[in-house]
């Protein structure tokens, strides 16, 4: 009854089952924060998130919220989703542990002890419960992220090699290896993460299949992996999309079929092909007669496909002449291993590839047209942007720019132009066709910097981190390099940092702060949970030995406002981890070696490559939960280190007490863990995010159609969130600001979504495209005149038209008011004449109608006259960039009768001025077309109402529930609501209604301590109620 | 049909079958997912059809996931664990004596 195999599935159950009870128990009840909105929103309706998109996450959320019952449990069933699948992570490590385990305790059948048995079950689980109760994966376990997802296939991944090598006998081992290869594929419809386990894969299989393992060998599997990881994420996935569009263009513009028709010929042809190929390995006779296949298939799957057909043709055949040579030597050497491996090869790709054919569904959705469908990715070269997250710009890696880097520029036929090699042609459908056509428009430019100034390994690259960079490196840049810049004709000079501290960066930062911080927040312990920026007093690891904190943080060891982030360890599982590093070195070397490639390939390798700038906008902690995965191997390892460590020492008879007290000793460590997390992973009650979304929508007023700016993560998608899932406010369109940069954006906002209307923009969609001006000029000099006493005299068009009008009166010349908008869109921004589509002046005129503007409910300020037309002050910008323009067409079009609205988290003055035309009513500003200040900004009836009656506070009035940055950031704007209106109804003397205001505050925030920021607020709600207290006794 | 020998190696029909029936399951199902799209004139309500993101997707994840199932699957032997050498025994009584020299090494 207590054989292995029962004990082995019974622990293994339970490694499931604790786990998936602690995450569902502490999954947040509704959304969260972040990006997990917009998961939500792509996996329950199917619509467009931001690149490189999941769909695999899609489908499998899709699932899970169709048993939610109603539309707020939604994001509850993805999060239970998420808690599921981490509990099958922790489920694949308990196993994983226990197969290495095996090899280092050399069990096999014939030794197989009670003793034995006990440690190897027991210290398993120890391993599995640390990294189940850790900082960083329980985080991602309780929300809609895609992080429990990728760490699920990656366990499950590295379990099947394990399971792999571990049957070396059976007939069926291949289809471990087909498996693997089809998760993989799968793996990338979630996220790319899951590639990084292929080195340690690599390695599994190089030990099993070699005999003699050398160094030599080590050394080129780890390449050859390196190679392979390359040839999956720079070769095969745009591959396919690269020749998938090649196939459009030949099948859309050269056949006349409709758009996909390409798309889908390709894809089958692949799949054809590929299937020939598993065929072909499988018949008898020499593999000459069928290279053929091997090589369309390679053609097709577009690996060395390049933009130029006659390279791509060029590589296609070098390659084809290199593996067949190889071939031919492996085929005379061993033909039934090569025709194994051709088999393994081609059945592996195959399958990977039906994996990743996933990515259909977002061309598919993309076509359907979502209100939330991200860069519109409707064919083949949109979807290679997409995948490539082209729009997150390219960071350099072994040589590239530095942050005081120039732009290179170059002379071209005596034209001075920014240098830029010509990058591949852009593709679009064509405009108002009635046949499907792809028409070039334009190509990428890849600007190239100046090579003097560049160097090897910049990790410090970015300019808009200019003055970050310098204060990591410790003030300026000691080198300096000359070059020759034509735009002055002479000879410049600037300073780049050297390559020392290029590597000190790397460490500092990079490394230490970026990744040893977190390595260690899960091991040995957390300040707290507000983000750190290198001083002592925030986000920094702490053992719980004051002595050490004391060292580590100095005085902030003992000044730290308690905070339920806060936790230690006292170092006990980084102990037990190293424990076991050291164990399984001594006695199983290779699987070490397994297990260090993972732990380096999903931790350091990651840093390495993301090349971080300074002053991310949150805690990346989440990036390396698969080291942190591997070094949870290692604790179960130290376990299983002591134990035996013990049972050498002791005599036979008292081997299972000694394996029982190490096995029970190991669990203190994930029992005392728990003690710490839970207060700081425990996300029940906790509606925030939700009410958040409610809260901004619910500020807007019921009729017009108002229209909702947001810029940051945290506002958009809460309020998208609440717009498409929970149904909340669909009469409103919520526009991002900063997306509006990108073309395809605007033409999403011109379209209907549910009861709102579109944009009423003026100016033609063309004008708005992605490669027409994406910034215009603002009031420009049109003319330069030296005067005789050398000073010069620079003429605008502004003054210049105003010249104009004052001498030529009654002229209509640019129309009755030159300076309105309507007249500058038809004189200037739709002139035929490219060179005149600038804005001639820096004051734009909106024009006000009175009586529309008071019957949309706009309140006017006593004292304040409703002008003739709201003036656009563009004095301090010398363009205007395409949010900008948006916004301002928008102004006009809707002509004061739709109202609009800016977040009040948002920032108001970056793509027009309006910081003196807000009317806060709510979460959101008002846009009004008169000035206002500080004493009539406040609309108190409207945010009276809102404050008391429609504002919901996600729980903290009836629980207290956990808090982190991000929620505590978002109440701190609830309470600067209550704190500006009590202050605006202290200044209009409105007592009642302060009364009611304060009492409503401190009903409501009763439960919940201020954090740093919100101290002052806090402060200030005390002294109005101590007026409201006196005036209550005076009235008495 | 295509028509292989059986190899001491890789998957069997029944495999090569259940995948195949699953792709075309994952295919249904992006087939189904399509249909209208919404446009500058109007917004298209059939974009969230009970049939386009409840049933289309369900059918494509079906799919997905039977493909993993079609690989793991193996027929099991009661009799006899089959190892790579009872394998070699069995086919090899089966085939005809092949010419060309084949290298004795398992693979």
């Amino acid at each position: 009854m207590w054989t292995y195999k029962n004990l082995n599935r019974i622990f293994a159950l339970l490694s499931f089952i604790l786990p998936a009870i602690v995450y569902g128990l502490t999954i947040e009840p509704s959304v969260s924060f972040w990006d997990c909105p917009e998961f939500v929103i792509s996996a329950s309706r199917l619509q467009i998130g931001h690149p490189p998109g999941a769909p695999v996450f899609m489908l499998l959320g899709n699932l899970f919220s169709q048993f939610a019952g109603s539309p707020d449990r939604v994001a509850r069933m993805i999060n239970l989703m998420n808690a599921l699948l981490s509990a099958a992570t922790i489920l694949f490590l308990y196993l994983s542990i226990s197969l290495l385990l095996q090899k280092a305790l050399r069990i096999d059948d014939t030794n197989e002890t009670l003793s034995r048995k006990i440690v190897l079950i027991g210290s398993s689980f120890v391993g599995a419960m640390i990294y189940a109760v850790s900082d960083t994966f329980w985080y991602s376990a309780v929300e809609a992220e895609v992080y429990a997802f990728s760490s699920f296939l990656t366990a499950f991944a590295f379990w099947i090699i394990l399971k792999w090598d571990q049957n070396r006998k059976d007939v069926f081992r291949d289809r471990w290896i087909i498996l693997l290869a089809y998760v993989i594929g799968i793996s990338i419809g979630v996220h790319l993460l899951n590639l990084l386990c292929i080195p340690a894969i690599a390695l599994v299989v190089y030990f099993d299949q070699r005999d003699r393992v050398t160094l030599k060998g080590i050394a080129s599997t780890l390449l050859l992996s390196g190679v392979v990881i390359g040839g999956i994420l720079w070769g095969i996935i745009p591959g396919i999309v690269k020749m998938a569009g090649v196939f459009e263009l030949l099948f859309v513009n050269g056949f006349g079929m409709g758009y996909h028709g390409g798309s889908i010929v390709y894809f089958f042809l692949l799949l054809a092909t590929l299937i020939l190929s598993v065929r072909a390995s499988l018949l008898p006779g020499s593999l000459k007669n069928r290279f053929a296949v091997y090589l369309i298939g390679w053609l097709l799957l577009g690996i060395t496909w390049t933009g130029n057909t006659v390279y791509s043709i060029a590589a296609t055949v070098l390659f084809g002449l290199i593996a067949s040579l190889l071939l031919r030597r492996s085929e005379k050497r061993n033909p039934s291993r090569l025709r194994h491996i051709l088999y393994l090869l081609s059945c592996s790709l195959t399958l990977l590839v039906m994996g990743y054919s996933s990515y259909a569904l977002i061309v598919i959705r993309a076509e359907a047209n979502p209100p939330m469908n991200q860069q519109a990715v409707t064919d083949p070269f949109a979807l290679k942007d997409y995948l490539g997250r082209e729009q997150y710009g390219q960071t350099p890696l072994f040589f590239g720019k530095n942050y005081t880097s120039p732009l290179a520029i170059t002379s071209e036929n005596g034209q001075l132009r920014y240098a830029s090699s010509p990058g591949e042609t852009i593709y679009k459908r064509a405009e108002k066709e009635e046949k499907a056509r792809y028409v070039s428009a334009g190509n990428k430019t890849d600007y190239r910097y100046q090579k003097e100034t560049c160097s090897v390994l910049p990790r410090m690259y970015s300019d808009q981190h200019k003055d970050l960079y310098r204060s990591w490196i410790g003030g300026y840049e000691p080198k300096t390099v000359s070059y020759f810049d034509p735009l002055s004709d002479r000879t410049q000079k600037t300073k780049i940092p050297t390559l020392t501290q290029n590597l000190r960066f790397l460490c500092d930062y990079q490394v230490n702060f970026m990744f040893w911080r977190y390595f260690l927040w899960n091991f040995v312990g957390r300040q707290d949970d507000i983000q750190g920026h290198g001083d002592e007093s925030h986000g920094n690891w702490i053992t719980g030995i004051s002595g050490i904190d004391r060292y580590l943080i100095g005085a902030s060891s003992e000044t730290t406002i308690p905070n339920k982030g806060r936790n230690v360890y006292f170092g006990l599982p980084l102990i037990l981890g190293l424990i076991g590093m050291g164990w399984q070195l001594k006695s199983a070397k290779r699987e070490f070696l397994i297990v260090a490639t993972l732990f380096f390939m999903t931790g350091l390798a990651i840093v390495l490559y993301l090349n971080q700038t300074p002053f991310q906008p949150r805690e990346r902690d989440y990036a390396y939960a698969g080291a942190f995965y591997a070094f949870a191997i290692w604790t179960g390892m130290g376990c299983a280190g002591i134990a035996r460590i013990i049972g050498r020492k002791i005599s036979r008879k008292n081997q299972i007490r000694a394996s029982l007290l190490a096995v029970l000793a190991g669990l203190i460590v994930p029992a005392q863990m728990i003690s710490q997390t839970w207060d700081d992973h425990d996300r029940s009650h906790r509606f925030i995010a939700r009410d958040t979304a409610s809260n901004y929508l619910m500020s807007l007023p019921e009729d017009g159609n108002p229209i909702l700016f947001v810029n940051g993560d945290n506002d958009t998608f809460p309020v998208w969130y609440g717009i498409e899932v929970e149904g909340i406010r669909q009469d409103v369109k919520a526009c991002n600001m900063a997306y509006l940069q990108g073309g395809w954006y605007v033409r999403q906002m011109r379209m209907p979504t549910y009861d709102a209307p579109a944009f009423p923009l003026s100016l033609p969609d063309g004008f708005y495209d992605d490669d027409s001006c994406f910034s215009v000029q603002v009031n420009p000099v049109v003319k330069r005149t030296v005067r005789p006493d050398g000073s010069v005299q620079e003429l605008t068009m502004k003054e210049v038209i105003e010249a104009y009008y004052l001498t030529h009166p009654g002229t209509d010349k640019y129309g009755q008011d030159p300076f309105s908008w309507e007249n500058i869109v038809r004189y200037w921004l739709n002139n035929p004449d490219p060179n005149l589509r600038f804005i001639p002046t820096d004051e734009i005129h909106i024009p006000v109608d009175k009586e529309t503007l008071l019957a949309s409910g706009m309140a006017v300020p006593d004292q304040t006259e409703i002008p003739e037309y709201m003036t656009i002050d563009l004095k301090e910008r010398s363009h205007l960039l395409r949010p900008g323009l948006v916004m301002l067409d928008l102004l006009n079009g809707c002509e004061w009768k739709r109202p609009l609205y800016i977040a009040i988290s948002a920032p108001t003055d970056e793509y027009l001025p309006l910081s003196d035309h807000l009317m806060m009513e709510g979460l959101a500003y008002r846009i009004v077309p008169f000035r206002t200040d500080s004493s009539t900004r406040i609309d108190c009836d409207k945010l009276y109402r809102n404050c008391m009656t429609s504002f919901r506070f996600g729980g903290i009035e009836e629980h207290d529930i956990y808090l982190d940055d991000v929620n505590r950031s978002a109440l701190r704007t609830l309470r600067y609501s209550f704190v500006l209106l009590a202050d605006a109804l202290l200044r209009q003397d409105r007592s009642d209604e302060l009364v009611a205001v304060v009492d409503k505050y401190f009903a409501v925030f009763e439960k919940s301590q201020p954090d740093e920021t919100s101290v002052s607020l806090h402060e200030f709600m005390m002294k109005a109620r101590e007026h409201t207290d006196s005036i209550h006794s005076k009235n008495q | 049909m295509i028509e292989c020998p059986q190899p001491s190696f890789g998957l069997n029909r029944t495999n090569y079958v259940v995948i195949a029936i699953a792709y075309i399951l994952v295919i249904v199902g992006f087939i189904l997912m399509c249909g209208p799209s919404s446009d500058k004139e109007a917004f298209e309500p059939d974009i969230f059809s009970f049939r386009r993101i409840v049933v289309a997707p369900a059918i494509c994840l079906a799919g997905f996931i039977l493909i993993g199932f079609g690989i793991i699957f193996h027929p099991r032997n009661r009799n006899k664990k089959m190892t790579n050498d009872s394998v070699k025994e069995e086919t090899e009584k089966m085939l005809p004596v092949n010419p060309i020299a084949r290298n004795n090494k398992s693979v």
